[in-house]
C-alpha cells in the first residue's frame, strides 16, 4: 500500500507534465488551425476581391460603352440625312440622347472638323465654332481617329470648361468619305464618383491608368499608383480605341483578426488540457484505487491466512509462554502456552498493561537500578524490559513469572523488538520458558557432582596414600613382584584421581560456575613454580624441563588456576617428548601483553587432530592404540580457564619439529601507576 | 626450637585416618591420636595435649570449622595450632579458613611421603610467629 501511494504521490508530477504537454500540443493545433484559417480566409478574400475588380471593371465598361452606344444613334441620323442636318432636329435629337447618360457633360458635332452643335449650349458657347485642327492638344488624337475610322475614348483630361473629362470622338462617314467627328463629353468626375462609391460598397481598392497603343502604361488617374507595385490583379479594362489598366487591390483590412481566434484558441487548449488531464488523472486514480483495493484484498487474504498460521503456532506453542505487547507495554498476544503457565485467560489479559501483573516488582526494581545506574537516567515500566532491545536485538533474561494463585515460576525469556515492514518497533515479543524442572535438574546435578567429588575423591585419597606408603618402602619393604605390581596401582590411581579432577572442572567451567580469584601475579613466579612441581614427572620420563624467562611482567589471574593451565602443557609436553628429550617454556614480552610458550621434542600434532585439539576428551591417539595416559581434558580445561581469565591459547602447527602450545595474557595496568607494569 | 611429636588427627573417614597416621608415625616419625568425630575432639585433645591438630572440614555431625571454634573457646587448647586438610583447596577458601584460625591447609588426596613435612612445615610457621 505505501509503495502504491509513493508511486501515485510520485505520478503527480508525471500528470503535471501530460498536462502541460496536452497544453503546448494543443496551442500548437490552434496555431496551425490560426494559420490555417487565415490563408484560407485570404484565399477567400483574394477570390472574391477578384469577383469584385471583376464586376468594377464590368460597370466601367458598361458605363463607357454605353456612352459610345449612344452616340452611335446621332451617328445614325446624319448617316441616314447623309449630312443634311436640320438644326432644329438635332438640338432635339442630341438633348434626348444626353438626357438617356447622367455623366455626360457635352455632346458636339463638329462636321469637317468645325464644332457646330453643342448639347446644352449653355455653358459650351465659348467652344461653338472652334476648328479641331487649331488645338494642337486634341489634334493629334483626332487625326488617329480619322485615320483609324474607330471611334476613340481620350482622356481623362482637364477640360477648357473646368473640371475632368473623358471625350468619345467617334468619326461619321458618309458613303465611305469622312463627314465629320461626333465628341461626347463624359464627366470624368462623375463617372468615377460612382465607380469610387462602387467600389466602397464593395470594399475593393482599385486603380486605374492609361495603357498606349504600344502597351506602356501611363498616368494613374483613379486611385492609388501605388496598387500597381504589387497588385493582386491586373486587368485590361476595354475602352473605344484602346484599354486601361486596373490595378486590383485586396482591401487595406485584408490581414484578417486572428488574434481573438488565437486567445480564444488559448483559452479552449488550456480548457482542454485541464479537462483531459483531470480525466486521466481521475481515470488512473480509480484505476489505482482498484489496484489498491485488489492489493489490500490479496493481501488481507495473505495476512488472515499468516494470521491463522501464526495464531495455530500460538496454540500449538503450549510449553511456551508467548506474550506480546504494543510499545506502552499493552499486551496484544496471550497464547496458550501462557494461560497454562500464568493461570490467566487470554481474554482478561489482552488489553491490559504488562509489567505489574504476572512481573515481580522486586526484579523489575533490580532490573532498573542496574539498567539506569549503566544509562544515568530513570527508566519506568514496561521500558525495563525492552530498553535493551530498542537498543537493537533480543535479550534472554533469567526472572520469574508469577502465577494467578501467587507461585512463583522461574522462567526463561527471550525478549525480542517486534517490527514493521519499514523496520520500525511496534510492540515485543516475550518468549518464557518455564524452567523449574530444568533447575531442579540443574540443583540434581549439583549435588551429584558434589557427591562424586567427596565420595569419589575420599576412598581415592586412602587408596593413593596407602599405595604411596607402600612403595616408597617406608612401611617395609616388599618383594620385586609386588613392589611393581603397587607401583601400577599407585600410578592408576593417580590417574583416576586427576581424571575425577578434571571432570569436575569441566562441569563446572561448561556450567559457567568456576569462580576465578584473580590478582596481580608475577609471572617468572608462576612460571617457576609450574617448572618445580613437574620436575619430579620429567625426572621419570627422563626429560630436561627448562625455563628461560626473564621478565618481571605482572598479569591479572587466578594463580591457582593459571598454574593448572601452565602445568597441563607442560606434562603434555614432557608426556610427548622422547626419553632424553627437552622442554623448555619461554616468555615474550610484546608492548600490551605476554606470551608463554612451551616447546618440546616431541613428534609434534597430526594434522587431523588440529582443528580440534582444544575440544573436550580430544586426543590424537583414540580407541585401544593409547600409550599416553590423559582424559583428553586437559586442553579444553586449559582453553576455557585462559579465555575465563582474559588471556588466549593456542599453538604453532607449522613447526619443523616438536611442537609449541602458547598463552598469551594482557599485562597487568596498575591503576596506581596508571602504566602497565612490565 | 622442639620438634613437632604429638599430632591429633580428626577425621571420619577410617581409610584416610589409617593411611595418614601411618604417613605421619612412619615417615614422620610423630605420636599420632586419632578422633573420628568433631564433638569428640576436644575432650581427645584435653587428654592427650597434642602440639597440633589437623581438621577434616567435611564431617557427619560437628564439621571441621565448628571444631576448630569449639578448640578456640578451650582455655587449655585454644593456642594449639589447627590446620584443615580438605579437597577443597581453592584460594579464597584458603583465605577463609585462615580467618576462622586455622594456621593453613593440606590439600586431599595427600602425597603420605610429604604429608609429615607439610605438617612440620606449617607447624613451624606459627612457631616463629609466636
Amino acid at each position: 500500500m505505501i509503495r502504491l501511494a509513493t508511486f501515485y504521490s510520485r505520478n503527480k508530477t508525471h500528470f503535471l507534465f501530460i498536462e502541460i504537454a496536452l497544453f503546448i500540443a494543443m496551442l500548437l493545433l490552434t496555431e496551425f488551425a490560426v494559420r490555417a484559417y487565415r490563408e484560407a480566409s485570404l484565399q477567400q478574400l483574394r477570390s472574391d476581391t477578384l469577383d469584385r475588380g471583376a464586376q468594377l471593371r464590368a460597370f466601367l465598361e458598361s458605363e463607357i460603352n454605353q456612352a459610345a452606344f449612344l452616340a452611335t444613334g446621332v451617328e445614325s441620323y446624319i448617316v441616314a440625312r447623309e449630312g443634311n442636318i436640320e438644326d432644329e432636329e438635332i438640338q432635339r435629337i442630341l438633348a434626348l440622347i444626353f438626357e438617356r447618360n447622367q455623366h455626360f457633360r457635352n455632346i458636339g458635332l463638329a462636321p469637317g472638323n468645325q464644332l457646330t452643335w453643342v448639347y446644352p449650349e449653355a455653358g459650351n458657347e465659348s467652344v461653338l465654332g472652334l476648328n479641331y485642327a487649331d488645338l494642337p492638344e486634341q489634334w493629334p488624337a483626332i487625326q488617329k481617329v480619322m485615320e483609324t475610322g474607330q471611334g476613340t475614348l481620350s482622356g481623362p483630361l482637364e477640360l477648357v470648361q473646368g473640371g475632368n473629362g473623358l471625350i468619345y470622338r467617334s468619326p461619321v462617314y458618309i458613303n465611305g468619305s469622312y463627314w465629320g467627328l461626333l465628341s461626347t463629353v463624359i464627366d470624368a468626375d462623375s463617372l468615377f464618383a460612382l465607380i469610387r462609391s462602387a467600389a466602397g460598397d464593395l470594399s475593393t481598392r482599385i486603380s486605374l491608368r492609361n495603357v498606349d497603343d504600344e502597351g506602356r502604361a501611363g498616368r494613374t488617374f483613379f486611385g492609388d499608383s501605388e496598387y500597381f507595385n504589387s497588385p493582386l490583379e491586373l486587368t485590361p479594362v476595354r475602352i473605344p480605341g484602346g484599354e486601361w489598366q486596373m490595378a486590383i487591390q485586396l482591401p487595406e483590412d485584408a490581414r484578417s483578426q486572428v488574434m481573438p481566434l488565437r486567445v480564444t484558441g488559448v483559452l479552449i487548449s488550456l480548457l482542454i488540457a485541464v479537462f483531459l488531464g483531470s480525466t486521466l488523472r481521475m481515470i488512473w486514480q480509480r484505476n489505482l484505487l482498484q489496484q489498491l483495493d485488489s492489493e489490500v484484498l490479496t493481501r488481507t487474504a495473505e495476512l488472515s491466512e499468516t494470521n491463522d498460521l501464526l495464531d495455530s503456532v500460538l496454540s500449538a506453542a503450549r510449553s511456551f509462554a508467548i506474550i506480546a505487547t504494543d510499545l506502552s507495554g499493552t499486551i496484544i498476544v496471550f497464547n496458550n502456552g501462557a494461560e497454562r503457565m500464568l493461570g490467566y485467560s487470554a481474554d482478561e489479559m489482552i488489553g491490559k498493561q504488562q509489567p505489574d501483573i504476572f512481573l515481580l516488582r522486586d526484579e523489575l526494581r533490580e532490573r532498573a537500578a542496574q539498567i539506569s545506574g549503566e544509562l544515568g537516567r530513570q527508566l519506568i515500566g514496561n521500558e525495563l524490559l525492552t530498553y535493551r532491545i530498542s537498543q537493537g536485538g533480543t535479550e534472554e533474561l533469567m526472572i520469574h513469572y508469577k502465577h494467578r494463585d501467587g507461585h512463583l515460576i522461574p522462567v526463561q525469556a527471550v525478549i525480542s523488538a517486534l517490527t514493521d515492514l519499514q523496520g520500525n518497533v511496534r510492540g515485543y515479543l516475550g518468549i518464557a520458558e518455564d524452567i523449574s524442572e530444568r533447575l531442579r535438574n540443574q540443583t540434581l546435578k549439583d549435588q551429584f557432582i558434589s557427591t562424586v567429588s567427596h565420595e569419589l575423591r575420599t576412598p581415592l585419597t586412602a587408596i593413593t596414600g596407602a599405595l604411596g606408603l607402600m612403595r616408597s618402602g617406608s612401611i617395609g619393604s616388599l618383594p620385586d613382584p609386588v613392589q611393581s605390581m603397587v607401583e601400577i596401582a599407585h600410578n592408576n590411581s593417580q590417574r583416576l584421581a586427576s581424571l575425577v579432577n578434571d571432570l569436575l572442572d569441566v562441569e563446572k567451567l561448561m556450567a559457567g560456575r568456576m569462580v576465578l580469584y584473580p590478582d596481580k601475579q608475577d609471572s617468572a613466579d608462576l612460571v617457576h613454580s609450574a617448572v618445580s612441581d613437574l620436575q619430579p614427572l620429567a625426572k621419570i620420563q627422563n626429560v630436561e624441563l627448562k625455563e628461560d624467562v626473564n621478565t618481571s611482567a605482572s598479569i591479572w589471574v587466578d594463580a591457582a588456576r593459571f598454574q593448572q593451565v601452565l602445568t597441563n602443557l607442560l606434562s603434555n609436553a614432557i608426556k610427548f617428548s622422547p626419553s632424553g628429550g627437552q622442554v623448555c617454556i619461554t616468555t615474550a614480552l610484546e608492548s600490551d601483553r605476554i606470551r608463554f610458550q612451551v616447546l618440546d621434542q616431541g613428534s609434534g600434532i597430526p594434522e587431523s587432530f588440529q582443528d580440534h585439539i582444544f575440544q573436550r576428551f580430544a586426543q590424537a591417539e583414540t580407541g585401544d592404540s593409547r600409550q599416553k595416559a590423559g582424559t583428553g581434558l586437559g586442553l579444553a580445561i586449559s582453553k576455557e580457564l585462559t579465555e575465563q581469565m582474559g588471556g588466549r591459547i593456542g599453538f604453532e602447527a607449522e613447526r619443523p619439529e616438536g611442537c609449541c602450545f602458547w598463552v598469551e595474557f594482557p599485562l597487568y595496568n596498575d591503576p596506581d601507576s596508571g602504566k602497565t607494569e612490565a | 626450637m622442639s620438634d613437632l611429636i604429638r599430632v591429633m588427627y580428626v577425621e571420619d573417614e577410617p581409610d584416610i585416618r589409617a593411611v595418614a597416621k601411618l604417613a605421619l608415625e612412619v615417615v614422620g616419625g610423630m605420636t599420632v591420636s586419632l578422633c573420628e568425630r568433631g564433638n569428640l575432639a576436644v575432650s581427645q585433645a584435653e587428654r592427650f595435649l597434642p602440639q597440633m591438630i589437623l581438621l577434616d572440614v567435611m564431617m557427619p555431625g560437628m564439621d571441621g570449622p565448628s571444631t576448630l571454634k569449639a578448640l578456640r573457646e578451650h582455655p587449655q587448647l585454644h593456642k594449639v595450632p589447627v590446620a584443615f586438610m580438605t579437597a577443597k583447596v581453592q584460594a579464597h577458601e584458603i583465605e577463609r579458613f585462615k580467618s576462622l584460625g586455622a594456621v593453613g591447609v593440606i590439600p586431599k588426596p595427600f602425597d603420605p611421603m610429604t604429608l609429615a613435612q607439610q605438617v612440620k612445615d606449617l607447624w613451624r610457621l606459627t612457631e616463629e610467629e609466636s
